[in-house]
């Protein structure tokens, strides 16, 4: 948070008086607050040094990571495929490897999913959904 | 305002297919995202807000507020039959939800939690529409100046209510309002922190960042906790419509206390950032308080049962009034209404009250129906209500993630939105679990346009000056005194923690 204020403020030197009054105004006082609460953070640190992570919370800071890693993957393969084609891609694979969901039970979820989408996004409410880069280099 | 304009306003809803077929598909909704435990109903709104693109705003409006309107009707599910809350708001609940489930009596429970939702939740809306006109002369009064302090306003109130550190909520919520700046400045005309990006030029999404920040930790931290919420035996969820009648009827036996106790939580729901658990707990309190044996409290009193609930759902009605009329939320749920409300096209602030009234009364009607067929849709389904419990979160985790992409890309129609999904998410991820709020950011985002565009304006016009009006004083004062009271408060409650 420090890095993020002290960066904007850095930036906003470079622009005009009216135009870097408000993020002076604001950002400024961010930083210092943000300073204050890193020397908080930091001596709660030092008397806590001997403790390192626990097992658990090792597991949980895995299992956040891996999460974010599928949350990641959805990106790309919705970028690549677009929404109709990657979500039911992303939610077979995600229900099979990540939750281990019996196969009949992710088929069924996927493409209730697909059905779903298609019929409130498209159908119903007729929004233009992201196509896919690959589907539309693909299929023009 | 005249009584025509209310009434119209009924009626224009009554004889809608569209809005009442919305708010029957919004309880349901509302109700299952207040019954499975670590949903609730900031998510819920989030998570519908793919849904209501390309909707009028009124029925956008109208779909989302009935859905968070009924959220703690269903919240009180699990208090009372596991003894475990389905939303913060709902922990009071468990006082004496779950002894009286535990004697055999959760059907009456039940009951009684049900009834008192249900008529706090009108007497919530009959508070906010009683305090429409008084309002009206007050907000009419505001100029530039006030608008800008009114927005710091908003954000201390926040910032000091929504976290146990002052630092932190003002920290997040002054970050909000940098990501406020990001785009076009509104003076001159210069880019500001866009990294060349065009899709930045216009700001950063409001919709992208609520997702991010909201929905994406929610996820990850309900995976990381996995399994399924509830780990005690099915048996609890026997009971019968005979005994649901019977607890509706207690909330009409203890009137008096049912009626404090919504009036109650809707004056508290008013008060920005002091949120739904302050509602609950002071009505429990209250309960407690003024009952003549006050030692039947925590073994099973039905009493205590029905203050939490009908200040959970009054609130609802209580806090729609600054969000509506001052653009600053009642509460965190609020903070995300709020966002979902400009996505629409409604611009809430004092303006509401000149230019859409009928919408503000449409509004209003919608939160007394909701409340209403919430009962009914509720005693309906009784018997299937406690099985969601049950239900396990890993299984929703790809859906959510696939609606956040959804709601991103649809509101700006740029696929780099996406992106920022990722930067957000993680950035809110952390923020939860190290404690620190998120609601001041979106506080910050929202206000924060309204923030400079009212201090240029009030430059312009009164010079530094604006600061020493009447009006700005009041607000000046209103600041500090939020910041002394946060002060004050967690002064106190280290006091009596020291006590115990």
């Amino acid at each position: 948070m420090l890095a993020i204020f002290a960066g904007m403020v850095a930036m906003a030197v470079g622009y005009p008086a009216e135009g870097r009054f408000l993020p002076f105004v604001i950002g400024i006082p961010g930083t210092v607050l943000c300073a204050i609460q890193l020397a908080i953070e930091v001596d709660a640190a030092r008397r806590d040094s001997g403790r390192g992570l626990s097992d658990d919370e090792r597991r949980k800071l895995r299992t956040a990571g891996i999460l974010f890693c599928w949350l990641v993957a959805f990106m790309i393969a919705i970028l690549l495929l677009g929404f109709l084609y990657a979500m039911p891609v992303a939610l077979f694979t995600f229900l099979r490897l990540q939750q281990r969901e019996p196969l009949i039970l992710s088929l069924a979820l996927s493409a209730g999913g697909l059905v779903g989408m298609w019929f409130i996004f498209d159908v119903m409410l007729r929004l233009p959904l992201h196509g896919g880069f690959v589907i539309d280099w693909l299929f023009g | 305002m005249g009584v025509d304009l209310v009434l119209s306003s009924l009626i224009g809803l009554m004889t809608s297919p569209t809005l009442i077929g919305l708010i029957l598909i919004a309880i349901p909704i509302g109700m299952f995202f207040g019954a499975v435990p670590g949903l609730g109903g900031k998510l819920g709104i989030v998570l519908l807000i793919p849904f209501v693109f390309g909707m009028d705003m009124t029925a956008g409006a109208v779909f989302l507020l009935a859905m968070h309107a009924v959220v703690h009707t269903g919240g009180s599910v699990p208090s009372i039959l596991f003894g475990v809350p389905g939303t913060g708001p709902d922990a009071a609940t468990i006082m004496d939800g779950f002894p009286m489930a535990q004697k055999g009596e959760a059907g009456r429970a039940l009951g009684a939690s049900l009834g008192a939702s249900g008529l706090g939740g009108v007497i919530g809306a009959a508070v906010l529409a009683v305090l429409i006109p008084v309002l009206a002369p007050v907000v009419l009064a505001f100029s530039p100046a006030e608008f800008f302090l009114l927005a710091i306003l908003g954000i201390t109130f926040i910032a000091s209510l929504s976290g146990n550190s002052l630092i932190k909520g003002m920290i997040v919520g002054a970050f909000g309002l940098m990501i406020a700046f990001v785009g076009m400045d509104p003076q001159t005309g210069v880019a500001r922190f866009t990294f060349g990006q065009l899709f930045l030029w216009d700001g950063v999404d409001l919709i992208t960042a609520i997702l991010a920040m909201f929905a994406v930790p929610e996820m990850i931290a309900l995976g990381v906790k996995g399994g399924s919420v509830s780990a005690v035996t099915r048996d609890a969820a026997n009971y019968s419509i005979r005994d649901i009648v019977a607890g509706i009827g207690d909330v009409f036996r203890h009137w008096w206390l049912s009626l404090r106790t919504s009036i109650i939580g809707a004056v508290i729901g008013m008060i920005p950032g002091l949120g739904g658990d302050a509602a609950s707990w002071i009505c429990y309190g209250h309960a407690v308080q003024s009952s003549k044996t006050p030692e039947r409290f925590g073994k099973g009193a039905v009493e205590g049962v029905i203050a939490p609930e009908t200040a959970n759902n009054s609130k609802e009605g209580g806090s729609l009034l600054p969000t509506l009329f001052f653009g600053v939320p009642g509460s965190s749920g609020m903070a995300i209404l709020l966002g979902a409300l400009i996505m629409l096209g409604i611009q809430p602030g004092p303006r509401m009250i000149v230019e859409n009234l009928d919408l503000v009364w449409t509004l209003i009607w919608a939160l007394v129906l909701a409340n209403v067929l919430a009962v009914v849709i509720f005693l309906g389904v009784a018997r299937w209500v406690g099985l969601l419990a049950f239900m396990r979160g890993g299984l929703l985790i790809p859906y959510v993630f696939v609606l956040v992409f959804l709601g991103s890309y649809l509101s700006h129609g740029a696929w780099e939105n996406m992106l920022l999904i990722l930067l957000f998410g993680l950035l809110g991820y952390g923020l939860k679990e190290t404690g620190w709020p998120r609601p001041p950011f979106v506080i910050g985002l929202v206000l924060g346009p309204i923030a400079e565009v009212s201090l240029h304006q009030a430059m312009a016009i009164w010079g530094p000056a604006f600061l020493m009006r009447p009006l700005s004083l009041v607000f000046l004062a209103l600041i500090g005194g939020s910041i002394a009271f946060y002060l004050w408060r967690r002064g106190r409650r280290r006091s009596l923690e020291i006590g115990v």
